[in-house]
């Protein structure tokens, strides 16, 4: 029972990152950009909060900075799929390695380690915890809801805004008519670009408080290659909820809840096996995601190309 | 009073002169039908009236106001709407959403739903559409869809709706009810011009009809002045034949060359599309099926043509079973295929049109000698296929992308009869095609029957399987409701067959 409710309660905490980038990638999925810099938003937003509040001992800058330089990291990969109109991918995968490499070089160049900078003199993740008093006397739920992160409770909350701005604003519903039929926006004067932008730096906003999850709110420090994959987790969630928030949100968690499991699992295995554990969080998303369309394919009678 | 003139107006693109000194006159509340080929330029001017388009030279007033439109939006303030023929509308938003697209309802900056509905709703009760509000967009019918575009711009209270090929898409009922519409915004004062190229609905709704061949005003004339007969020459610039001459019918019932028994086949849905259907195609014989659009017409022609498998049944052609066979196996055991959706299932736009007049027969000789194609037999081939079927082509073998309807579905036929099948299984085949082209390829399916050949023809033009098939059978949800000798049946009453009225038990 235990192992359950701190499997749980850390499932919730390593969701929050998922959760978090999925809400941000819905709004390019919806506008019709295939947005798989999540991943380096992430990156760079865990690696310059820690940076900057490094530099300049107050994390409140930190963060800010976090912030600001992801929402950059989304403006040059904006210009780059959008008004110059690269392919998704192949922009989007540079804007990743742009960042991994980036980061280990102004790592070693600046602090002098090329793998990790440390600020848990400045920031004691034990602290940050929050205590919700409303949670705090219930039994049980309080023993994975209560003392989870900011962020944590934030991301939640970020489910109902999402919905909310794809749905209920202006905004969000351009996004959409952007993203299913472009000559439906431009008939009417929508400008379509301008709307892609604004996706993007939805997404750069969220994927930005993902990245402050992991390396600020968490450890207090930023190690080399700590986003490992969640922006593409991300994707794939995105994918499997095919597109709506709130489904979208549940496979994130179910991924965020495997990384959990991951990590308790290499505890109580020898080396060799902890480390075939580690494929388990990638291996969950393989069989997510070939089961959520499993259904779709058996109703399939129409048939594609053929071979031979 | 005109609401619309244009003087001289002459579209040039590169040397190629679209529209060569248009003058038009519409008058304030006339229906008025601009109707030419398919490549006339028709949908050109109207994109110039549109603003979607700028004209080279010439001047086009509005209310007699001389008028300078950069885009649909100065087009829209000085109330002009269009209807495009292929739809602008967002499948996952509803209704009074897609109508209100770009003018939103806000409150705090929260969008009031209640109001936009209510406000469509008036909209629909006005003009008296059959409409829902909130229904999805991506669960309407394309009539259906047709009404949102048309509210889209009746919201924004344009006095002049502009529809280019309103009727192209849709199934004959909603065609009435489109005809019944347009009048009913007429009375209301709208002014409407129409585009097509389809002259039965032209005599039945418009007031004054102007002709448009090869980029020039052929002749603007009113539509109880005119037949059909003469409305065709002026488009084609020669008589037409509107009525099929069939010719004698040299069926051999004894000779069964097709044959499909119970044959069930799912729907995209999960439901029952095709169900139990059982016919015949004999020697010598044209089979039409008539229906309704979506009453699974689709599922079984793709099942058999081989893009869609079957749940159970079994198809026989000249006795040898080729229940799910794939299409290259149904073309070697000789029966041709017109697929319904010429650009997704017939041809590969973005390749040559010689490639195209031998995709589906390319491994066969002459032309193909493994490893290697003969380039040399292709060109010629090429070239005997392209006089044969006069096919039209801007260049020497151009991509089909760059060829309009009739001619891109004149390739297909060329393809398809060139390789001499006993069977043909046709779907569509002039959907979207002109006059001219269409007289040509319903030669081509008589004479094909002629020659002692069978044909199973599945359209949703009536007046098309009226004319040209031996035997019609009617599709109703999935079933074959009535069966009946072309020569006796009427219109009317193959219509009530087709409604789900009446059904014969058993057909066949």
């Amino acid at each position: 029972m235990n192992n359950l409710i701190s499997l749980l309660s850390m499932g919730l905490a390593m969701s929050t990152p998922l959760i978090l980038g999925t809400l941000g990638g819905l709004f390019t999925y919806k506008a019709g950009v295939l947005n798989i810099a999540i991943e380096g938003m992430m990156s760079a937003s865990a690696f310059s909060s820690i940076l900057i509040t490094y530099y300049t001992r107050n994390v409140w800058f930190g963060i800010l900075a976090g912030i600001l330089i992801t929402l950059v990291v989304g403006v040059v990969f904006s210009f780059f799929s959008v008004t110059l109109k690269g392919h998704n991918i192949i922009t989007g995968l540079g804007i990743n390695y742009a960042v991994a490499s980036i980061a280990p070089f102004i790592c070693l160049y600046l602090v002098g380690n090329r793998t990790s900078i440390i600020v848990t003199d400045l920031v004691v993740p034990s602290n940050i915890v929050v205590d919700v008093p409303l949670l705090r006397n219930i039994p049980i739920l309080s023993d994975f809801l209560n003392k989870q992160t900011p962020l944590t409770y934030i991301s939640i909350g970020c489910i109902l805004i999402t919905s909310i701005i794809l749905y209920r604003t202006k905004f969000g519903v351009y996004t959409q008519v952007c993203g299913e039929n472009q000559e439906a926006a431009e008939a009417i004067g929508i400008n379509v670009n301008m709307v892609r932008y604004g996706a993007i730096a939805m997404s750069a906003l969220m994927s930005a408080m993902a990245g402050i999850n992991l390396s600020v709110e968490n450890l207090g420090m930023y190690t080399d290659n700590m986003v490992s994959g969640r922006g593409f987790s991300c994707v794939a969630a995105i994918y499997c909820g095919k597109g709506r928030p709130v489904r979208c949100v549940a496979y994130a968690i179910i991924f965020g809840m495997t990384r959990a499991l991951q990590i308790k699992l290499t505890t109580m295995f020898d080396a060799a096996t902890a480390s075939l554990c580690e494929m388990l969080p990638y291996l969950m998303i393989v069989i997510v995601m070939f089961v959520s369309s499993l259904g779709d394919y058996k109703k399939r009678n129409i048939r594609g190309f053929r071979n031979g | 009073m005109n609401i619309i003139e244009t003087h001289k107006i002459t579209k040039m693109f590169g040397k190629f002169c679209a529209n060569s000194e248009i003058d038009l006159a519409i008058r304030q509340g006339e229906i008025r039908a601009i109707i030419g080929e398919n490549g006339a330029g028709k949908t050109t001017l109207m994109n110039m009236l549109y603003g979607i388009l700028q004209p080279s030279s010439g001047e086009i007033l509005i209310r007699g106001k001389p008028v300078n439109m950069s885009s649909p939006k100065d087009a829209i303030a000085l109330g002009l709407g269009m209807v495009h023929q292929h739809f602008k509308l967002v499948p996952s938003l509803t209704v009074f959403e897609n109508i209100l697209i770009g003018a939103e309802k806000t409150r705090f900056g929260i969008i009031d739903k209640n109001e936009e509905r209510k406000q469509v709703q008036q909209l629909i009760e006005k003009y008296s559409m059959r409409l829902d509000a909130d229904d999805k967009v991506a669960s309407l019918s394309i009539g259906a869809m047709q009404r949102v575009e048309i509210l889209k711009m009746l919201y924004r209270d344009v006095e002049v709706l502009i529809l280019d090929e309103p009727t192209s898409v849709l199934t004959p009922q909603e065609v009435d009810e489109l005809i019944e519409s347009l009048r009913e915004l007429n009375r209301q004062g709208k002014t409407i011009i129409i585009i097509t190229h389809k002259l039965q609905e032209v005599k039945k709704l418009a007031h004054t009809i102007t002709v448009i061949r090869h980029g020039e005003v052929t002749g603007t004339v009113e539509s109880k002045d005119c037949s059909m007969e003469d409305l065709a020459f002026m488009m084609v610039g020669r008589p037409v034949l509107m009525n099929v001459d069939k010719g004698v019918s040299k069926i051999d019932k004894q000779n069964i060359v097709y044959e499909v028994k119970n044959l069930s086949v799912m729907g995209q849905r999960g439901n029952e599309a095709v169900h139990d259907l059982s016919l015949r195609v004999h020697k010598g014989e044209i089979l039409g099926i008539a229906g309704v659009e979506g009453n699974g017409q689709m599922e079984l022609a793709k099942t058999l043509y081989g893009m869609m498998t079957c749940a159970s049944g079994s198809v026989l052609l000249k006795g040898e079973d080729v229940t799910n066979a794939w299409p290259d196996q149904i073309r070697k055991k000789g029966a041709g295929i017109i697929p319904e959706d010429r650009y997704d299932e017939g041809l590969c736009l973005d390749m040559k049109v010689s490639q195209n007049l031998i995709a589906g027969y390319h491994d066969r000789a002459p032309i193909y000698k493994r490893p290697f194609y003969n380039s040399k037999k292709i060109k010629e081939l090429t070239r005997y296929l392209v006089e044969k079927f006069d096919i039209r082509l801007s260049a020497e073998d151009p991509n089909v992308s760059s060829l309009s309807g009739g001619n891109a579905q004149k390739i297909i036929i060329a393809r398809e009869f060139h390789a001499d099948p006993d069977f043909l299984i046709c779907c569509q085949p002039t959907r979207g095609v002109d006059v001219g082209s269409i007289e040509a390829i319903h030669k081509h399916i008589i004479d094909f029957r002629a020659a002692g050949k069978a044909v199973l023809l599945i359209s949703s033009e009536l007046s098309e399987i009226m004319s040209l098939s031996d035997r019609i059978v009617v599709m109703y949800k999935g079933e074959l409701v009535g069966e009946f000798d072309a020569a006796g049946v009427t219109a009317e009453e193959l219509g009530l067959y087709m409604a789900g009225v009446k059904r014969v038990p058993t057909a066949e």
